[in-house]
């Protein structure tokens, strides 16, 4: 039974860094994942199946299993549920330490648009 | 003064090589690590203030927090209750947790023992409540 890691995952103890996105679990290799511990990070979206076993072994649909790793990727940000929308549309990545939200990378966007536009005005005013 | 904000700190947990995170946790008290100390005054002794000396040793306390519970995802949660280690469990089968705060600060810990419950009413969300025993000390880093 093997599964696919969706999300860069801690490891244990923490201080070991993470497992990369893609990193693949076989539980027969494996000396410190057992099926259970597959079929939870499965279920939770942490890691994706990769194997028909590991499919059924889940008992959860496709869809279901999308859910799952759509929403992980807000769990293990500590995203708060008012911001899920500005996450999930890229315009944060996460919180500083005063709770400010970390800029993503479609805020730069928005940010040029609005001091484009405010050029624009100027100079419409100049005129 | 550095006061750090609260709103995106993680919990995880988890059992084996790996360590994911929690959802939808609403608050969390953190461990309390403790010295051991006990009284060491004795009837003869003149002054007023109770004389104390540490043990050497350090009781790790418990992570307490509550969340709107929701089976189907907290799994990570539960399956310690399906194969909940055993005395002497390898390490293979102990179960590791983390609070990383905003700022990437963090506290690492081996869990024991876990205790979940919760709270069902007309007038609020399904919430559940878990404790964590820790397993030693805590790391902080």
């Amino acid at each position: 039974m093997k599964c696919s890691f969706v999300y860069p995952t801690p490891k244990a103890p923490p201080d070991k860094g993470a497992f990369p996105v893609g990193h693949v679990i076989d539980v027969r290799t494996a000396t410190r994942f057992t099926r259970q511990n597959i079929i939870v990070l499965c279920q939770i979206g942490a890691a994706k199946p990769a194997d028909a076993e590991c499919a059924e072994a889940v008992k959860r649909t496709p869809a279901q299993l999308i859910d799952a790793q759509c929403s992980y990727g807000r769990v293990m940000k500590g995203i708060h549920p008012d911001d899920f929308k500005a996450f999930d549309e890229g315009q944060m990545v996460g919180y500083d330490k005063k709770g400010e939200p970390i800029p993503g990378p479609n805020v730069e966007e928005e940010e040029l648009d609005i001091v484009e536009n405010e050029t624009e005005e100027e100079e419409y005013d100049d005129g | 003064m550095s006061i750090i904000q609260c709103k995106g700190t993680v919990f995880s947990m988890g059992v084996g090589d790996s360590v994911p995170a929690i959802a939808q946790v609403i608050s969390l008290d953190l461990p309390k690590t403790k010295i051991e100390s006990f009284e060491a005054d004795t009837l003869d002794n003149e002054n007023a203030g109770i004389p104390k000396k540490s043990t050497g040793r350090v009781d790790g306390g418990s992570v307490s927090g509550e969340l709107f519970l929701d089976l189907a995802i907290h799994t990570s949660l539960t399956a310690i209750f399906s194969s909940p280690p055993a005395p002497g469990a390898s390490a293979d089968e102990q179960y590791t947790g983390t609070i990383t705060f905003p700022g990437g600060s963090k506290m690492s810990f081996d869990i024991c023992s876990v205790e979940l419950g919760g709270t069902v009413a007309l007038n609020d969300g399904l919430k559940g409540d878990f404790s964590c025993e820790l397993d030693g000390c805590t790391t902080f880093s």
